[in-house]
């Protein structure tokens, strides 16, 4: 059998970082990522990106040495992607702050509104229902994030962090102060608006969960196979006839439900906010479905039915 | 519409000679008359029956009013040379000029800066609003800056212009305008003529030299000019509540323009350095040929 040797070279300076020779024709990126740290073991696998071109695309960790457009000596281009940090770890931070940052405000510790109102209680129902389905959504996502979720990636750009905790924390701090404020006013409709919202609310809650439960189901265990998502029993997935990314239409629409119920602006802001990020990853996916399937179904749309 | 323009270097000796046709509509000529002894009248001064010139309350301003279409081109060159562009280019750079003129002859009429501002505001809101056009310039590379830099500087200038010095009146008359005012009209006198120069492909040394230096010092002075006008205004700010929203309201959401003016004059520092060392960086690329490896992604 013959083995091949792979040289790998900075992308930027050229620089010869390190020869290895003998390596099976059979050896995945993977393994040569992990063959590399051993001679710099600053770069740990998750921060190294290989390349056939300094400029060209990324080689995925299940690339096959011999499968690859090279000789039997290989050059391979490296590039530093920067300190990195888990998916999962990120998901959890940014997804814990929110519940409990929520719950300060809710309980009215001291030295955020007058002293008077130290650990009161609001009179109004809607406050209470507010606090719960705001936790409700959060405690979902981070028992999503912990058994339902199957990441493509292992790991994002540590600065990333920083960027997601600052979005959702301040957000929430910001939602939070108003709702549970003193002077709060209760909707203009009562209770009419309430329930109609808290209706929208759930429903958009067990239609996110239902995607994500179907998104799962797509993806074995371990496996990155992608796939094209189709409806299932789950009336909830009937979305997928119409929207390539049926999570962010609920998830927006339950947004808008809490909005509505609480009649708060800053709720119907950050609402606005994710939805335009929302759209930005739909799209995203959505001409990434079109490019890797000929036959993806041309009714859909990224994330609003017919229009966007 | 046909626009009749002279090339900038041959204007030298006269004041900016310039006829343009504007839209049908457009409310008149905007034209600078060579000197010839007396004092050149220029849109914005009124010549008056003693021939000294006072300031125009008014002023008429039609070459505004062209058409800014422009065709993308490549940012490395400036080529083609777009008539527009050039005639853009001497538009902005004249109605700087017109300002500082403005300014000047105010001060040695009048000996004072009060009511300094009250004469060019008008000129000043309008050209400054324009300067959105900036932004457009950069997204379609007509402008080598980037976005992202422009826009931060255009809307720091229009939150002065709008939202500080035209919203608190008391504050007109303070030293600190007229500080930021001069900054601003030299800085953008200098940016546009290095600007209209560079699409004449005749760049004097001088213009180069000057847009790459003269910021060392207009930059702090502009910004101290800038944050000692939202300072002396934070009072008045705090005794009116102006633009401020209380609780309770039916929408649940409370704006008290007083911290926002705290935060916007915090947000200085971290913004103002890395526009100044941006800035610095550039000049020593153009004028000391360093290669400046940037930090990519």
């Amino acid at each position: 059998m013959k083995h091949y040797e792979v040289e790998i070279l900075d992308a930027k300076t050229r620089e010869k970082l390190c020869f290895l020779d003998k390596v099976e024709p059979q050896a995945t990126i993977a393994e040569i990522k992990n063959l590399f740290t051993k001679s710099h073991p600053q770069w740990y696998p998750a921060r190294q990106s290989l390349r056939l071109d300094p400029k060209g695309k990324s080689l995925k960790d299940e690339d096959v040495l011999q499968k690859l457009p090279v000789g039997t000596t290989a050059t391979l281009y490296f590039r530093d992607l920067g300190a990195q940090i888990s998916w999962v770890t990120v998901f959890l931070t940014e997804y814990a702050g929110p519940l409990f940052i929520y719950l300060l405000f809710y309980f009215r510790v001291p030295f955020i509104y007058g002293h008077r109102y130290d650990f009161t209680s609001s009179r109004h129902t809607v406050v209470h229902l507010a606090c719960i389905c705001h936790s409700f959504h959060y405690v979902k996502r981070l028992l999503e994030t912990l058994f339902v979720h199957r990441f493509s990636h292992g790991t994002m750009p540590l600065r990333n962090i920083f960027k997601n905790c600052t979005y959702y924390w301040g957000f929430a701090a910001w939602m939070a102060y108003y709702i549970n404020h003193p002077l709060y006013t209760p909707p203009t409709y009562g209770a009419q608006q309430v329930k109609l919202a808290l209706a929208i609310f759930v429903i958009c809650q067990l239609g996110n969960f239902s995607i994500h439960m179907a998104l799962r189901d797509l993806r074995p265990a371990g496996s990155k196979t992608r796939k094209i998502p189709y409806p299932t029993k789950n009336p909830f997935t009937w979305l997928f006839l119409l929207v390539s990314c049926p999570n962010y239409t609920y998830e927006v629409g339950s947004w808008i439900g809490f909005a509505i119920m609480t009649q708060c602006l800053p709720v119907a802001l950050f609402s606005l906010v994710g939805f335009t990020q929302m759209t930005i990853w739909a799209k995203g996916k959505h001409c990434s479905y079109l490019k890797e399937f000929r036959d993806y179904p041309p009714l859909r749309m990224p994330i609003i039915p017919f229009l966007l | 519409m046909g626009s009749l323009f002279l090339p900038f270097g041959a204007l030298s000796d006269r004041f900016l000679c310039m006829g343009m046709t504007p839209y049908p509509g457009a409310p008149g000529l905007v034209s600078l008359w060579p000197s010839s002894g007396c004092p050149p009248p220029v849109a914005g001064l009124r010549l008056q029956d003693n021939g000294l010139t006072r300031p125009n309350k008014q002023l008429a301003f039609g070459s505004e009013h062209f058409s800014f279409f422009f065709f993308c081109f490549s940012t490395d060159t400036f080529e083609p040379i777009c008539v527009k562009c050039l005639v853009l280019g001497q538009v902005r750079d004249r109605r700087w000029l017109v300002l500082a003129i403005a300014m000047v002859r105010f001060y040695m009429e009048k000996g004072t800066h009060k009511g300094l501002y009250k004469s060019v505001q008008k000129t000043l809101k309008f050209f400054q609003t324009f300067a959105l056009l900036e932004i457009v310039h950069c997204l379609i590379g007509i402008v080598p800056t980037s976005v992202i830099v422009a826009g931060v500087q255009v809307s720091s200038r229009i939150f002065m212009v709008w939202l500080v010095t035209h919203s608190i009146k008391p504050i007109q008359n303070e030293e600190s305008v007229v500080l930021f005012l001069v900054s601003w009209t030299v800085t953008e006198i200098t940016r546009y003529s290095f600007y209209t120069f560079s699409l004449l492909d005749h760049l004097p040394y001088f213009i180069k030299w000057a847009r790459y230096n003269f910021f060392i010092i207009l930059y702090p002075v502009g910004v101290a000019g800038e944050l000692l006008t939202i300072y002396a205004a934070l009072p008045y700010v705090k005794k009116t509540g102006m633009f401020s929203i209380r609780l309770p309201n039916k929408y649940n959401i409370s704006f008290d323009y007083y911290y926002f003016l705290l935060i916007t004059m915090a947000s200085y520092i971290p913004l103002f350095p890395q526009l100044y060392f941006h800035m610095l960086r550039q000049r020593r690329k153009v004028l000391h040929g360093e290669v400046i490896v940037e930090k990519d992604d």
